[in-house]
């Protein structure tokens, strides 16, 4: 039986690359946080020595649209390509290919039946930014295996926020019943107040600072009640158009478990608060 | 009122496909036209086949052809892909000198500063319209 040995839940940044790829001396104080914060996540994911990092991330319209928007879905893949060209164009976010493990995400698909989660899967599926960002902060050799699971946090109508935080119980629950790998990280890939394509995109100020404290306290104790009541559509829309990939830490809450928060801020950039947070396991002796 | 699931396809559409933008950027009436004769009604997975969708009224193909998307802001076009496919219409409008910004501020890569800032400036009026449909 597989274990959960680290969680991550991390910032996509699509500018993460064009800020941090630069010579040390040339970098921005943005860039400079950006590197260290993927440090320690770095120094994490090695503590843990992890057989496969499951994502947990939401497609930006790049794979899927409102033709046939899958809510909650997997991909059954040996290897992934990332990257798509409007994000080249827009980010210069580069292309990259990331390893699969098809046999782990079967096993996730088969254990959401055994536990009232009926997920959709791929066996052709390409990453964004969601999904490659993660990777290179958490692991730039891009060495370990990942299994993409997507949920739907642009096209509305959007599952609500208690579907996010089951989709964590359920994925820790079918992580610890499978066999195919022994050590799992998961990173979630998330933001908190944010605007992209409305009146407070890319400000050099946080949307709604006051929620991303609040958000950032109500995650650390695990405080289910408030989560769902405050990440509405309606409430959401309240701290920026875009604040609807914060589902996603939902579910990176109720994957916890016995996992110890050493990590857990918002933090403060010039432009949006980005979530950071870092899960380990107790050490023994 | 626009036919939100029309334009949303058409801003998906042009924008994941590279030389679908730069003819949208080179001649848009062409581009629009031929997009609702070819494309508009076409199954995404599926080029063969055709569904009993997507048609746009007059005022909504003007919408697009002008580049005005103010007026699809307004009306609940997606704000993510709405932004996305006029980021690089407004690099080009702004290279080109047709279009002007005064202020170009922002967290963002020195190249998408200004553009943002034309954005921003036209779409700040309106809020957050509901883009639910």
């Amino acid at each position: 039986m597989a274990e959960l040995v680290s969680l991550i839940g991390s910032t996509h940044h699509p500018w993460y690359y064009a800020k941090t790829s630069r010579p040390e001396s040339e970098l921005s104080e943005d860039g400079r946080d950006l590197r260290e914060w993927s440090a320690k996540v770095q120094a994490s994911i090695q503590k843990a020595q992890p057989d496969a990092i499951i994502i947990l991330a939401s497609d930006h319209f790049h794979q899927f649209f409102h033709n046939n928007m899958p809510q909650f879905i997997i991909g059954r893949m040996q290897s992934y390509q990332g990257t798509f060209s409007n994000e080249v164009r827009e980010f210069n976010l580069p292309r990259v290919e990331l390893g699969g493990n098809r046999a782990l995400s079967t096993d996730l698909i088969e254990g959401g039946f055994e536990h009232g989660f009926d997920f959709a899967f791929s066996d052709e599926m390409r990453l964004d930014h969601a999904c490659v960002v993660p990777s290179l902060i958490a692991q730039p050799s891009l060495d370990i295996p990942v299994v993409p699971v997507l949920t739907n946090c642009g096209a509305p109508p959007i599952p609500p926020s208690r579907r996010f935080v089951q989709l964590g119980e359920v994925l820790r629950k079918t992580i610890e019943s499978t066999n195919t790998v022994q050590r799992v990280a998961v990173i979630a890939s998330g933001n908190l107040s944010l605007e992209v394509g409305g009146p407070e995109q890319m400000m050099p100020y946080p949307v709604d600072p006051e929620f991303d404290e609040d958000a950032v306290k109500w995650i650390r104790a695990r405080d289910f009640e408030r989560l769902t009541h405050e990440a509405t559509f309606e409430r959401m829309m309240t701290h920026g158009n875009t604040t609807f990939q914060f589902l996603n830490l939902l579910s990176m809450a109720a994957l916890q478990g016995d996992l110890t928060c050493v990590l857990g801020e918002a933090s403060k950039r010039r432009g949006s608060s980005k979530p950071c947070f870092i899960y380990e396991q107790e050490v023994q002796g | 009122m626009i036919d939100h699931y029309a334009v949303n396809k058409f801003l998906y559409d042009t924008d994941r496909n590279e030389g679908f933008v730069q003819r949208y950027i080179d001649d848009p009436s062409s581009y629009v036209d031929w997009w609702l004769d070819e494309r508009g009604s076409r199954l995404l997975d599926n080029e063969s086949e055709r569904s009993a969708v997507v048609g746009l009224d007059d005022d909504t193909r003007r919408a697009l052809v002008d580049y005005d998307f103010v007026t699809l802001y307004r009306e609940g076009a997606h704000p993510f892909i709405l932004w996305t496919l006029m980021l690089p219409v407004i690099e080009h409008k702004l290279a080109a000198g047709e279009w002007d910004v005064s202020e170009a501020g922002g967290d963002a890569r020195e190249e998408n500063k200004k553009p943002m800032a034309y954005y921003r400036e036209h779409i700040g009026e309106y809020g957050r319209p509901d883009f639910r449909y």
